[in-house]
């Protein structure tokens, strides 16, 4: 049996290693014809879902950097808030997920720099941090830049109308503006507590004050004096980042038509336009009101209490503020005209310290060096 | 004696043609018109990306100007209903923007990255206005025929510079609500010659806050 099978694979050797040669060819083929199609299919779609989710990948990242940067921001306001945010002073935290942030804080109020351009040095109203924040995920990186206002007391009192910038003022008709403390009611206080009509600060004067001052009909600015000058400049912005932490009527900035408290019924409020504004007709008010931008007063609105704004203030008709209204450096006029009001009281004033929450103010946020 | 060497067959049998043949054939069609399947839907996958990648990367402008925007400053054009109701002049006039109204402009002083004085950020004035094609009318018709009603470009203007951040947009609003603006875009996008008719529309929501006062 063993010879007989070998002499079996004697014959049939060589034609069987011929053809499995040539098998191996058509296999190579075969195999190119379907594989290459099939490897380019895979190899496009590949390429397509890799470009979109890389953009995607981008984007996500972007983003959360983002928001990563603003994380630190918050916390340094928070820790500005409880007395442990140390000045000049990296600090890094992981957020896990491949997320880090970074930030460092900055004293403006002792640097020795005229931080806000007004000409004074390390002023009351520069007692701000800046905090320079840094977001990472991913190869992502971004970076933001925040203010952290301090907040600051009421002013201590020296006029009914205190313009912190170089206003031009006019008074027509029988406008008042009024120094001589006065009740709620309308009652005259005591004159312990009076004070000028209008005042202004540091480095404005006294005599410039009263030189941008135009007056007509039977218009009148009183007091202890008419005009005068704190002895020392007011930290507005701090008194803003109190009060804008103490909202209670978010305000759209055009025109509104609501009553935003009533010192009769002891309804006193903070109120907040973080731009111009135009209040008509028979409106009642108490609290602090802050303008953002320009405020215009008409009809016969009262208000109680203090009157912040920033850009231009006018008030006509037989408009009663009773109490103080402070203007920002940005204001460029004050009008009064026809029988509208202003007059200076501490009973008013003395209703809306307790409205005010001292905590900082995050402000000026921007994205820097992207 | 030895027997001579066999020679090999050169090529294929008939019969193995035929066999590989019979197997190839409908692979080959099959392969094929998976193919051509496949790439069709991967065109239309494409084109719907670029166009959502279009529409989100003109949101992301848009959302870079007004998340560093100053809400007070935040106004509209004014509409002759504005003007009948007594917000504005004329129309055209720029007014503080109304809360929970949709609108097709809106400008607002926007912090720049420039570092000057830390206490007085400098600012730049930014306008994000839908501008309606010339050939369109509003009047709810595809006036120029390309698919899109009422369709036109949205643009950003910043400073002195004026940039088109989307055309073909036949749907933009602005929405202020209470410290947010959401912004809806719907784009549209022809289908290219040969590659089916009709337009690839998309309608994106993004909502922003605004960081400043």
């Amino acid at each position: 049996m063993r010879e007989h099978w070998t002499g079996m694979n004697a014959t049939t050797a060589m034609p069987a290693r011929a053809a499995a040669t040539a098998e191996r060819g058509a296999l190579l083929v075969t195999l190119l014809v379907v594989l290459v199609p099939l490897l380019m299919l895979v190899a496009g779609a590949t390429t397509v879902m890799t470009g979109r989710n890389s953009k995607l990948l981008h984007t996500l990242q972007e983003t959360k950097a983002l928001l990563a940067a603003e994380a630190a921001i918050e916390e340094a306001a928070h820790r500005c808030n409880t007395g442990t945010l140390a000045a000049n002073v990296l600090v890094q935290r992981n957020l896990g997920a491949g997320m880090t942030n970074s930030y460092r804080a900055v004293w403006l109020g002792t640097n020795g720099i005229d931080d806000d351009g007004d000409g004074l040095v390390d002023e009351q109203d520069e007692r701000t941090y800046q905090v320079f924040a840094t977001g990472q995920h991913g190869l992502a990186t971004r970076r933001v830049s925040a203010l952290l206002v301090e907040p600051a007391p009421l002013p201590t009192w020296r006029a009914a109308i205190l313009a912190l910038g170089t206003p031009d003022i006019v008074g027509k008709g029988s406008a008042l503006v009024s120094g001589f403390d006065t009740k709620i009611n309308g009652a005259r206080a005591s004159a312990v507590n009076d004070v000028a009509g209008i005042a202004t600060e540091p480095p404005q004067n006294t005599a410039g004050l009263a030189s941008r001052y135009q007056q007509s009909g039977n218009a009148k600015v009183q007091g202890k004096t008419s005009f005068d000058t704190m002895t020392n400049v007011y930290d507005l912005p701090g008194l803003l980042a109190s009060a804008h932490n103490s909202v209670r009527n978010q305000l759209t900035p055009g025109t509104f038509n609501g009553n935003l408290g009533n010192a009769l019924t002891n309804d006193w409020q903070v109120s907040y336009s973080p731009g111009s504004l135009k209040l008509a007709g028979n409106l009642k008010g108490a609290g602090v009101l802050v303008v953002g931008g320009d405020l215009d007063i008409s009809g016969s609105l009262r208000y109680d209490g203090l009157v912040i704004v920033l850009g231009n203030f006018k008030m006509s008709g037989s408009v009663l503020v009773n109490g103080a209204l402070i203007q920002g450096t940005a204001g460029t006029s004050i009008t009064a005209v026809g029988n509208s009001t202003i007059r200076f009281s501490t009973e008013a004033l003395g209703h809306i310290v307790t409205l005010l929450r001292p905590a900082y103010q995050i402000t000026g946020w921007r994205e820097i060096g992207r | 004696m030895s027997a001579p060497p066999v020679r090999a067959a050169a090529g294929f049998t008939l019969v193995e043609l035929v066999i590989v043949a019979a197997v190839l054939v409908p692979l080959l069609l099959i392969v094929g018109t998976a193919t051509k399947g496949v790439s069709g839907a991967i065109a239309a996958n494409d084109r719907a990306a670029e166009v959502n990648a279009l529409e989100e990367r003109a949101l992301g402008e848009i959302a870079r100007v007004l998340h560093f925007g100053r809400i007070g400053t935040l106004c509209t054009q004014a509409t002759a209903a504005d003007v009948k109701a007594g917000r504005a002049a004329a129309v055209g006039d720029w007014f503080p923007m109304p809360a929970r109204e949709a609108r097709t402009t809106m400008q607002l002083w926007a912090l720049t990255g420039a570092q000057q004085l830390p206490l007085e950020p400098p600012e730049q004035l930014c306008t994000l206005e839908f501008v309606r094609s010339k050939k369109e009318k509003a009047n709810g018709l595809d006036d120029d025929r390309n698919g899109l009603v009422d369709d036109g470009d949205l643009r950003c203007t910043t400073g002195n510079l004026s940039t088109k951040l989307l055309g073909g947009v036949d749907l933009c609003s602005f929405l202020l609500d209470t410290g947010v603006v959401r912004v809806t875009l719907r784009y549209g996008k022809p289908c290219p010659v040969g590659q089916g008719t009709g337009v690839r529309r998309t309608t994106l929501t993004h909502t922003v806050s605004l960081r400043n006062d």
